[in-house]
């Protein structure tokens, strides 16, 4: 691929996702403020419940609770933007050649803009809670956004191009992150389950991410890196599975549409 | 494959398959799965070949459904083809539509950069040229209001000025100038002699015959999906107008056939005396039915400029009539009477005529330019006022076809000096 067309590449993108975020916030009042107060609203509500009811001894619940529901809040808008980005896009789609996977990959860039704007919400939490962790933490951390973007981005490929064939598929997913939600540490720490329990909520790959990520942003530990290495071992072979699932099913995808 | 290839296209066969009833959720896919899904199969194109030259102008005519922008689509590599193969020799810019992604919402200056960005242009290439699409577009006032607000006019000329100058190595275009105003086509126009300077390749599909003359250099003819032929403009265009008048013949066949039966079934079920014409049973003669045919007396609908034309009039008498009159006029399909004879007028003698139950006008080297025609006919006693039975348009149409550009209803001959 040659510069020329890498830049063109990335200019799609990028033009893309600008536009889908003019959309987004156009004619609203609050705009992009929008992004903060959705998941905040959330997080006032389960810390209000949660803290007080049941996790009253958990130290540092409020800020643990926040960095699951962020990152989660990252995964959930990925995955469901992701999937119904061919479909929005069939005006383009119907009338040019665009490689399908600049498309998905456009159309999650908003939810990575929104995670980052939401991150510096968490740092000044970090900063009031005064458990600020160092640089090094702070780099474990963000591989572990890069893999939430990338099983992202996994499911997406695998999602799109099926969404298009069967319209239930939107249906499924949103029961399914209601199901996913509760099998991640997000409002309870994973030590409040059993044991066997725990590895079952291990098959889930969003709790590794996000108690790993608890781990190195509260706790300045480092969470077992052979997990990771496993997890990322099986994420690679896997997205370039989904890659070669989008490609293998652009063939007469278009016009299903 | 050739250096000088642009576009090559070996045996591709495209079907689309159009669920009668679509079942796009499971439910309906687990529930139902019994019941055979019913495809109607579409054969959009079989096995259609072509190679077109770097630096070429080449048009793709044919009527509608015939697998024009089918074949277009799987050039620009939006459909893939079920079988055989399409390779491109360079960079393509797809115009199957003005303004794709334009956004309404945004205003002009976002608009050519989204546009262009999606036909294939990179920011800096877009930042480069961003003053003279303004220019060409002539839009400096309005290119920061939000393109819904523009008029139609105003967005197509955005989209355009947009569009010429995303160009690459080969363009294809779909029916681009089937809108705007005829300034905005003449501007078009230009442009396209510009690209043909520049040897660019081009490929259009279009309606406007004229324009496809003009421009082209080869033309392909798609019928049913199926390719023609592939040859110069005038043979393409001129097999494109004989296919679309038979086509016409056969319909009118049709509905005449179609109207006999009809007359059938009222003749059979003649019981409800308000089907019954009174007049008919005191009129001394009834047209039938008339008839175009050619010096061979074969019937026919169309005709060149300069060809013979016969109109038959079919008609029936009563017993003892002797002597009828015969009125033909031509008129074209606006309405304009062309010319009107009768036997009066010209002292003919009808007598044998009458017993002929037919009525034959041999028009000679017919001097009419590219219409459709109809007849009016009327058959009077011995005088003109005295109608016994008229016919109008009903009776169905002629067509002829001028081979060459010439306007106008009449052909006169001419001579340049």
């Amino acid at each position: 691929m040659n510069y020329k067309k890498r830049r063109h590449y990335w200019d799609t993108i990028w033009m893309l996702a600008k536009t889908d975020l003019k959309m987004r916030y156009q004619g609203s009042w609050l705009g992009a403020v929008w992004v903060f107060l959705k998941p905040f609203c959330l997080f006032l509500v389960l810390n209000f419940v949660f803290s007080n009811l049941f996790f009253k001894d958990n130290p540092h619940y409020t800020i643990r609770l926040l960095v699951g529901l962020i990152l989660w809040s990252f995964f959930s808008e990925a995955t469901t933007v992701g999937m119904n980005s061919l479909l929005s896009k069939a005006n383009i789609l119907k009338k040019i050649y665009i490689p399908l996977w600049l498309i998905i990959i456009s159309s999650t860039i908003h939810s990575a803009l929104a995670f980052f704007f939401n991150l510096v919400i968490l740092f000044i939490f970090l900063f009031a809670y005064n458990v600020f962790p160092g640089i090094l933490q702070l780099s474990v951390f963000l591989i572990y956004v890069i893999l939430i973007y990338g099983i992202s981005l996994t499911y997406s490929f695998f999602a799109a191009p099926l969404y298009v064939r069967f319209r239930d598929l939107n249906q499924i997913w949103e029961v399914l992150l209601g199901v996913l939600f509760y099998a991640s540490p997000i409002i309870y720490p994973i030590t409040a389950v059993p044991p066997h329990v725990q590895t079952l909520l291990y098959l889930n790959p969003m709790t590794l991410l996000i108690e790993h990520s608890k781990v190195v942003l509260i706790d300045h530990g480092f969470a077992r890196f052979d997990h990771l290495l496993i997890f990322i071992g099986i994420l690679i072979p896997v997205f370039f599975g989904s890659l070669w699932f989008l490609k293998k099913s652009t063939k007469n995808l278009i016009e299903s549409i | 494959m050739n250096q000088d290839t642009a576009i090559l296209v070996d045996h591709i066969s495209k079907t689309f398959e159009i669920p009668h009833e679509r079942r796009n959720t499971i439910r309906e896919k687990v529930l139902e799965f019994r019941k055979k899904t019913f495809f109607e199969k579409y054969n959009a194109l079989e096995d259609v070949s072509l190679e077109i030259k770097k630096g070429e102008f080449f048009g793709i005519i044919g009527r509608n459904g015939s697998g024009k922008s089918t074949l277009l689509k799987i050039l620009a590599g939006i459909y893939s083809p079920d079988s055989g193969s399409v390779t491109v020799n360079g960079q393509v810019s797809p115009f199957l539509e003005l303004g794709v992604g334009f956004n309404p919402e945004l205003s002009g200056k976002d608009n050519i950069f989204l546009n262009g960005t999606i036909l294939g242009l990179t920011f800096k290439e877009i930042e480069k040229k961003y003053p003279k699409i303004i220019e060409f577009s002539e839009l400096e006032q309005f290119i920061h209001l939000k393109v819904k607000n523009y008029s139609s006019g105003m967005q197509v000329r955005l989209a355009f000025s947009v569009a010429i100058h995303a160009n690459k190595e080969i363009l294809l275009m779909d029916e681009v100038l089937a809108v705007g105003d005829s300034n905005f086509q003449a501007k078009c126009l230009t442009e396209f002699v510009n690209f043909k300077h520049q040897k660019k390749t081009i490929i259009l599909v279009t309606h406007d015959l004229g324009t496809a003359q003009k421009y082209c250099d080869r033309i392909m003819l798609l019928r049913n999906g199926r390719n023609v032929l592939i040859s110069n403009p005038k043979d393409a265009v001129s097999e494109y107008i004989m296919q679309n008048m038979s086509d016409e013949e056969r319909r009118i066949y049709e509905k005449t056939q179609k109207k006999s039966v009809e007359k059938i079934i009222v003749d059979d079920i003649n019981i409800d005396p308000v089907f019954i014409d009174k007049t008919a049973v005191v009129k001394a003669a009834t047209i039938e039915n008339i008839e175009f045919l050619d010096e061979t007396k074969t019937e026919k609908n169309l005709f060149k400029t300069g060809d013979d034309l016969i109109i038959r009039i079919h008609f029936s008498k009563m017993e003892g009539v002797e002597e009828l009159n015969f009125g033909v006029s031509i008129y074209s399909q606006e309405d304009y009477f062309i010319f009107g004879i009768n036997t009066l007028f010209d002292k003919i003698d009808t007598r044998k005529i009458v017993q002929n139950g037919f009525c034959d006008v041999h028009y000679k080297h017919i001097g009419l330019g590219t219409n459709k025609y109809y007849v009016r006919a009327g058959i009077y006693e011995d005088k003109v006022e005295k109608l016994i039975d008229f016919v109008d348009q009903s009776t169905g149409y002629f067509q002829v076809q001028a081979f060459n550009l010439n306007t106008g209803i009449v052909h006169l001959d001419y001579e340049w000096a």
